[in-house]
């Protein structure tokens, strides 16, 4: 049948396949191998693939002391949702240390932070695409100074979904230095020039969880202008390697940065905003990207949670101490009454949309 | 789109092994091939379809009346394709998809495709090769090796179904 089988119509059936399927039938013959791998195929399965997304999670049970990491379908049934099927990931490197901080996750490739041997100090990056069980350890960083630093992670890529780099942004007392890893190149190169905006971004926010949102081809990060105090968020155009602000409107700038955490909801650019005690919390959301004056305030919820992240479709998930991983629903305006079975340290829940994709095949 | 006709014009499609079919030009102009054909007045006797034959051009006419019945509600014509193509071989699948290549009718091509993907999905690499007629160009030693680089992926294949 391959004789009037024309290679695009092969390729236009094979991009529809899972990647377990894909990955095997690598073994089919050498011209399937090389569809499969090739950078083309990887970059249009990959929008294939937009519409069958599944939740991350990375949870701490208290039990046996350890981080799980999943992946989730959740349906909805009766306007609830629930989790329809879960399958473990298995962590590709044995973990030295009780918690793998994630800086993010982009296109099926998760982003974080590990103490891969005994020397490495501080903390190895590694990339690891969990649907191929593939991952790689970034190199050493060229940016390591002597004296007392602060390093900033963010992970995404350009807005064609073609280029996944790393950023990495040193922070010295009276100095800056960036450089991005390229996964295409897989080599670390130094940026040249600043950062060209005074901001600082900020490494960690409430909960100690990292702090990044990546959207259409830009890594955000929640930052502070040192100069008036205000907060804002620095951006990194993956694509350009150029850096820039997004600025929050003005009763967010003048809130306490503890009090803001950055989230991309469904679309949109999103903070929630914690209030006084934690007792309660805000959603905004900018409508229009990078229009200052469509920041809008969603909904304001009474319950003392943690945000753990929203799914596409806008449903916040959060932590409650007592409950695990509950869904805000949207309709009623009200928590689900039943949690999602999902259990772990409220502190360290780590959830994010995700598609599967052949990258670092 | 057409423009409004006060009555509903009729095509006569010819498949590869001479069988004629009437469609109302309505649901055949689905068919990007046909609507150019239509469009450049080359429509008005019989419409020769080389690369079709009569079996699957009948199938291809049932959807287009199908589909086209359906007023402009995703859900239901999704609904729809799935059930014209769930009862489907793949190698009525295979047929079609050619023949939609050909017609270019995206909607058709995109569930068709789609459909034989959900078919291969959990098959073996042999009834991979012996579907899709493609003949394995690895030495034993390599196939052995890029197997073993992704064991884990042949985990819960299907016994096959076509001996």
């Amino acid at each position: 049948m391959s004789d009037y089988f024309p290679a695009e119509l092969q390729s236009a059936i094979l991009q529809k396949l899972p990647v377990k399927s894909l990955i095997r039938f690598t073994t089919v013959c050498k011209s399937w191998r090389s569809i499969i791998t090739s950078p083309n195929f990887i970059q249009s399965h990959l929008s294939e693939g937009k519409n069958h997304t599944q939740i991350l999670l990375k949870r701490f049970d208290q039990t046996d002391e350890r981080e799980h990491f999943s992946l989730l379908n959740l349906v909805a049934e009766n306007g609830a949702l629930s989790v329809n099927s879960s399958s473990h990931l298995e962590f590709p490197v044995k973990s030295r240390t009780a918690c793998s901080p994630i800086v993010g996750c982009c296109d099926g490739v998760v982003c974080l932070l590990e103490t891969c041997s005994a020397r490495s100090s501080p903390k190895d990056v590694i990339l690891w695409n969990p649907s191929i069980r593939t991952h790689l350890v970034l190199p050493t960083p060229t940016i390591n100074p002597k004296e007392s630093h602060m390093v900033v992670l963010g992970f995404g890529s350009d807005a064609n979904h073609a280029h996944h780099k790393v950023v990495r942004l040193v922070y010295k007392p009276n100095d800056f230095g960036a450089e991005v890893f390229s996964v295409k190149t897989r080599s670390w190169r130094r940026l040249s020039g600043g950062v060209g905006v005074a901001l600082r971004a900020l490494k960690t926010g409430y909960c100690q969880a990292y702090c990044q949102a990546f959207l259409n081809g830009v890594v955000h990060w929640l930052a502070l202008n040192p100069v008036d105090r205000r907060a804002s968020f620095l951006a990194f155009d993956v694509g350009d390697e150029v850096f820039g602000e997004v600025m929050l409107p003005d009763c967010l700038a003048s809130e306490c940065l503890k009090m803001l955490c950055i989230f991309v909801i469904g679309e949109s650019l999103g903070v929630v905003k914690y209030n006084k005690g934690y007792e309660s919390w805000d959603v905004w959301a900018m409508k229009e990207y990078r229009v200052k004056e469509s920041w809008t305030k969603m909904y304001t919820v009474e319950v003392s949670a943690r945000v753990v992240g929203f799914r596409n479709s806008g449903e916040a998930l959060l932590a409650l101490r007592s409950l695990g991983l509950v869904v805000y629903n949207l309709k009623t305006k009200q928590m689900q009454s039943e949690d999602l079975g999902i259990y772990g340290c409220t502190m360290l829940f780590y959830v994010d949309n995700y598609v599967e994709s052949l990258l670092l095949l | 789109m057409a423009a409004e006709t006060g009555t509903p014009t009729t095509l006569t499609l010819k498949s590869n092994d001479d069988e004629l079919f009437s469609v109302a030009e309505s649901a055949a102009i689905l068919s990007v091939t046909i609507r150019n054909m239509v469009e450049d007045g080359c429509a008005g006797g019989v419409i020769p379809l080389d690369n079709v034959d009569g079996k699957t051009l009948a199938s291809v006419i049932t959807y287009m009346n199908g589909i086209s019945a359906i007023p402009a509600d995703e859900e239901k014509k999704k609904s729809y394709r799935d059930k014209f193509l769930s009862d489907k071989d793949f190698e009525t699948l295979a047929d079609m998809v050619l023949a939609a290549n050909y017609l270019n009718m995206s909607c058709l091509m995109d569930a068709v495709s789609a459909k034989i993907a959900q078919v291969m999905e959990k098959k073996s690499v042999g009834w991979v090769r012996r579907k899709f007629g493609i003949e394995n160009d690895y030495t034993p030693e390599e196939e052995a090796a890029v197997k073993e680089e992704h064991k884990w992926t042949f985990e819960g294949v299907e016994t096959d179904d076509d001996n």
